[in-house]
């Protein structure tokens, strides 16, 4: 719990010290707080190793199949990373981009579910077709 | 978290100001957005090494 005070310790003077940057240089002001936001998303990132190990047992133990956790990690990370940069680009003032950025993410989420939209479809095909 | 690395970004940021002033001020314009550029460029390496840290763990993690 300890890592949890330093990334807010280490927020708070981001945000103090991008104040006394950002009247002169707005620019060298947004590149340090992502470099910030970055830290603490990689440091956030470790606590996640657990949780991913967890999956991995789920899988093994047969309750999820390969392919389908797969998806699901795969839409979680494009998510938090989309989440990430759309945030980022909000913030230089660049909303087209980070809307486009949103956009794109869904569509590649999408397209990523496929293989699991088809099974479903195929498994209600055969519930329909045992009606 | 490398509370040094977020020091290190805002010593740069003030110190590129600070010649920027000076060197607008005595009328060397171009010098002055030349430092500008220069402090930019070496805070955007460190940005960009973060970055790929930050995409190599993600890629890592959620096995893309």
């Amino acid at each position: 719990m300890d890592a949890f005070w330093q990334w807010i310790a280490g927020a708070m003077l981001t945000v103090v010290l991008g104040i006394a940057l950002g009247k002169q240089s707005k620019d060298i002001s947004l590149i340090l707080s992502i470099v910030v936001c970055i830290m603490v998303l990689v440091a956030a990132a470790a606590y996640l190793q657990p949780v991913m190990d967890f999956v991995k047992r789920l899988q093994s133990i047969g309750l999820l199949d390969e392919q389908y956790g797969q998806i699901l990690l795969k839409s979680v990370g494009i998510g938090l990373v989309t989440e990430f940069a759309v945030l980022i680009c909000n913030d230089a003032g660049n909303t087209a981009l980070g809307k486009s950025l949103q956009i794109a993410a869904t569509v590649l989420v999408l397209w990523i579910s496929l293989p699991l939209m088809e099974s479903l479809l195929t498994l209600i095909e055969k519930i329909m077709g045992g009606v | 978290m490398e509370i040094d690395l977020i020091f290190k970004i805002a010593a740069i940021g003030i110190i590129v100001t600070i010649l920027h002033q000076v060197l607008a001020r005595s009328g060397r314009d171009e010098q002055a957005m030349m430092t500008m550029l220069a402090g930019l460029v070496v805070v955007l390496m460190m940005m960009a090494q973060k970055i790929a840290d930050l995409f190599e763990l993600v890629k890592r993690l959620f096995r893309f």
